[in-house]
């Protein structure tokens, strides 16, 4: 493994040459510079974006300011080259029948707003804010519920008193915390009240009601970028370097040397992921954050150089790897990303490990609880996908023309040779599916509850029964019994949702994989399965549509019946 | 003609591989990906906005001898202590705590809150008691003899009274701002993406050598190339812009607009290009270019003036000057110019 190691650092120092590593480092240089600049200067691309009528004053770059009356300005708002006219006194808003109009009378609103807060500022002092709030986040751990359906009640009777138990020691010192927090604010407060508007502000968290928001990491996202960019290029050259010695045939070499695939790749692997490592820890250092961040970007970076790796592989060319990897990127980017957006306001967000650092340079301390439960996914992913990459490094995949579908099932076909190894597969397949649910998630907040919930399931049930088809299919192409592969396929993927539940990794998406109804799941995979199993022999086609047709209408009814 | 006739057999390599259908997904992922983010902003800060029912009957415990803002949060139930209020916060019974020790009517009031942490819950609770607090204010301004607010009316043109819905602004600067700008980068990036794919590959393979030996010319070998290239996001353009059309999103001046994507797009295959030859193979120029896309698109968003500030206001219906448009096609022409030049010496060396 390591000789393949040096190897790979031998031929990138062929590549990367004294005169070719300051062309990069120029780059990255400039793209450092991009950023910080951008950020400095904040978002100017939405000046300009609204047309005002009105005869006072605008001192606001979104608005172009025409000076006329309502009156005059009524023809172009009509048609629709003004959006809003402000007049009179008091002043009232005439806004033109657009979308944008409705837009620019809202930033119109906030701006008077804020206008009229500084004014009062100005005017009273902090008399004229005689308001003030701060907010605590106590966790209580109840169970969680999505909104699709109610958890099984009695499982949440049990959890709870086990929960009580649990939290019973960490309330009392939140409890501790308060009281001492109240006698140090209580003092700071009568010492000196007239502390001032901003001080105020900084010194004990407090905010105006205007200005209380619930917490959000949002802002520190873009910090999360920083640890992770540096990583995505690490891979993008590992990946490219790896289709180059496919398709110059280099890797049918070695494998006629006694090195085994495995050693081969994570041999190929191990310089890009210590780079990786090397990269997070000197981002830690130059914004001076704690280096076990890398624990939490580690297993990110592990999943992703495993999935490109598995699609350098079975891509056909360069231009289709570069599609493949923009889209892959993507949606890890979005899987790990998203999720800290609602940090600390959905238990789902915890999902991502990026969240837990988020909240880590938060002063939050993160349990090994919580660790687990947002990595293991991630780490089982990278390791089925070096197995699968494994099992790809095969002169007939890796340089067949195939579409792509049938490259994947070549290769899926190579690891399920026998009927129990459909038991396997399917327990593999889970991580992947509960990744792609919960990106498929994001359909129930885009379009109404009336229609997102059936497409949900009814996509739920399709990516179910492709993972779970496509396995039963290759044991049957290896010649392995149908019947006995199919009911091996359902078993193993019912024992993983099963896992999921002892391990309690997942307590609070039992729901998202309908794990919570205890004979029901097993009898409806067996169902699918074994009706896929007997129309597969005609099509595959026609038996994926009829198990997923099956599969959504269980789903659906579980849901309309609870 | 010749450079028509490899730009053809590309794209028709291109289609079979489906990357077509590739791009679409792509797209349509970054839309979604765009949405769920600006749907989290809009969750955070205004549930009701974002279609989500908000339940007003959240269970306030209230502790503290402060009657006027007593009264105005309702509370399901009055705590003579913080710790007995605790406990019922634990156990479930209430969602929230509002605590001020004493009112003072003259003074500030410091009012704590007790939030469930990590429940969908602390988002509606935070809404719900938000508001109270802010007619809070408004009371005890009213009582120092200050302001509370200020109103101003809305009408539409036919002056009958309409109501602005709070933060309407957040989606529409999402779809003009960032959204339409991204999908006009990522087909220019793509197309570009590809373009160093194309020629990177002819170099690797050496096929380069067959096509060279033939009467083709180095230019026209480049030209198809960029043709190649071009094509795919002159179809990609049109089909994101019909898209976003069936969403029911206005989309003004389309051909501006189209303009606009696919001058960008000459421009990326200009970076691409020289990329190219920098680096010659994949690995590098893919490395470089991505470099430079990373250090290209934070810039974008600077200025009113850059492609994605211009193309917002194009889109949207907002003054912008045509000239500006025409200056961003002339100038992704000009620069093709030196990069092919640059690209036909590389073949020619090889």
């Amino acid at each position: 493994m390591f000789k393949i190691a040096r190897l790979e650092i031998r031929k990138s120092r062929k590549k990367y040459t004294k005169t070719f590593i300051p062309i990069i480092l120029i780059f990255i240089i400039l793209a450092i510079l991009s950023s910080h600049y951008s950020t400095t200067t904040g978002v100017k691309s939405d000046y300009m974006l609204y047309t005002i009528a009105t005869p006072y004053k605008i001192d606001d770059p979104h608005f172009v300011r025409y000076r006329m009356t309502a009156n005059e300005a009524m023809p172009y708002l009509k048609s629709g080259d003004i959006d809003i006219a402000l007049d009179g006194r008091p002043p009232y808003m005439i806004l033109g029948g657009t979308k944008k109009s409705l837009a620019a009378a809202d930033e119109l609103l906030k701006l008077i707003e804020d206008l009229f807060e500084s004014e009062l500022h100005k005017r009273y002092g902090i008399n004229a804010f005689p308001v003030f709030v701060k907010a605590e986040y106590l966790k209580r751990e109840l169970v969680y519920q999505l909104d699709l359906q109610k958890a099984n009640k009695k499982a949440e009777s049990v959890d709870k008193e086990e929960i009580e138990k649990k939290e019973t020691k960490t309330e009392k010192e939140m409890r501790e915390e308060i009281a001492k927090e109240t006698v140090k604010e209580r003092t700071a407060i009568d010492g000196d009240t007239a502390t001032g508007f901003v001080k105020t502000k900084t010194e004990y968290e407090y905010t105006t009601p205007d200005d209380f928001h619930p917490p959000s990491l949002l802002e520190k996202l873009i910090y999360a970028f920083f640890f992770i960019i540096p990583s995505y290029f690490a891979i993008q050259v590992f990946s490219a370097s790896l289709i180059e010695d496919r398709i110059a045939k280099r890797i049918d070499l070695l494998l006629s040397t006694p090195i085994s695939e495995s050693d081969f790749l994570l041999g190929k692997l191990i310089p890009y992921i210590l780079f990786s490592l090397i990269a997070v820890v000197s981002v830690s250092m130059i914004f001076r954050e704690s280096i076990i961040s890398v624990i939490f970007v580690f297993p990110v970076i592990i999943f992703f150089a495993s999935l490109q790796m598995f699609l350098a592989l079975i891509s056909r060319s360069y231009r289709e790897t570069t599609f493949l990897m923009i889209v892959s990127s993507l949606i890890v980017t979005a899987y790990i990303f998203i999720p800290s957006v609602f940090a600390g306001t959905i238990p789902v967000s915890k999902v991502s490990p990026i969240t837990l650092m988020l909240a880590m340079f938060e002063g939050e301390s993160i349990g090994i609880k919580d660790y687990i439960f947002s990595t293991f996914q991630f780490y089982a992913m990278a390791f089925v996908l070096v197995f699968m990459s494994s099992k790809a490094l095969n002169p007939e995949i890796m340089h067949s023309a195939a579409d792509l579908h049938h490259r994947i099932l070549m290769t899926v076909q190579r690891a399920v040779r026998r009927d129990y190894h459909a038991f396997f597969a399917s327990i593999a397949s889970i991580p992947f599916i509960f990744m792609v649910e919960f990106l498929l998630l994001s359909i129930l907040f885009i379009m109404p509850p009336e229609q997102s919930i059936p497409i949900f399931l009814a996509v739920v049930a399709f990516v179910e029964e492709v993972f779970k088809g496509t396995v039963v299919f290759a044991a049957y192409r290896n010649g392995a019994p149908l019947y006995k592969s199919a009911v091996f396929c359902s078993l193993g993927f019912f024992m993983g949702e099963k896992l999921i539940v002892i391990l309690n990794i997942a307590t609070q998406y039992n729901t998202i994989l309908f794990a919570q109804y205890y004979v029901l799941p097993l009898l409806i995979h067996l169902t699918t399965m074994l009706v896929f199993a007997l129309i597969l022999r005609r099509s595959f086609a026609a038996a994926l549509a009829v198990s997923s047709l099956l599969h959504f209408i269980y789903n659906y009814a579980v849901v309309i019946l609870l | 003609m010749k450079a028509l006739k490899i730009a053809l057999k590309d794209l028709k390599s291109t289609t079979k591989e489906r990357t077509f259908i590739t791009v679409i997904v792509l797209q349509l992922f970054v839309a979604l990906f765009a949405s769920v983010l600006t749907f989290g902003l809009l969750v955070l800060y205004n549930p009701s906005f974002a279609g989500l029912t908000v339940d007003t009957e959240v269970k306030v415990g209230f502790v503290g001898n402060a009657p006027i803002l007593e009264a105005i949060i309702e509370p399901s139930k009055k705590y003579n202590s913080i710790g007995n209020a605790l406990d019922d916060f634990y156990a479930g019974k209430i969602d929230a705590i509002v605590w001020l020790p004493n009112e003072n009517v003259s003074g500030t009031n410091f009012v704590r809150l007790y939030l469930p942490k990590e429940e969908i819950k602390a988002i509606q609770t935070s809404i719900v008691i938000k508001e109270k607090l802010i007619k809070y204010q408004k009371v005890m301004r009213d009582l120092r003899g200050i302001p509370s607010s200020i109103e101003i009316k809305t009408y539409s043109t036919d002056l009958k009274e309409i109501d602005v819905p709070k933060d309407v602004s957040i989606p529409f600067k999402f779809i003009y701002v960032v959204l339409i700008p991204l999908l006009m980068i990522t087909t220019a990036a793509t197309a570009a993406g590809i373009f160093i794919d194309m020629v990177s590959e002819e170099i690797e393979t050496k096929t380069i050598h067959v096509l060279l030996a033939t009467p083709l010319k180095p230019e026209d070998i480049v030209g198809g190339k960029i043709l190649a290239a071009f094509l795919l996001a002159a179809i990609l353009t049109p089909t994101w812009i019909f898209l976003l059309m069936l969403n029911r999103v206005d989309m003004h001046n389309p051909h501006f607009v189209i303009i606009m994507a696919l001058s960008m797009v000459l421009l990326f295959i200009s970076f691409a290009s020289i990329t190219v030859a920098i680096a010659k193979d994949r690995e590098r120029s893919q490395l470089l270019y991505s470099l430079a896309i990373i250090a290209l698109i934070p810039l974008q968003f600077i200025s009113p003036y850059t492609p994605a500030g211009l193309v917002a206001r194009i889109a949207a219906n907002s003054p912008f000057n045509p000239l500006h448009v025409l200056f961003y096609l002339i100038t992704s022409i000009l620069l093709l110019i030196p990069s092919q030049k640059v690209l036909k010496i590389v073949f020619e060396k090889i």
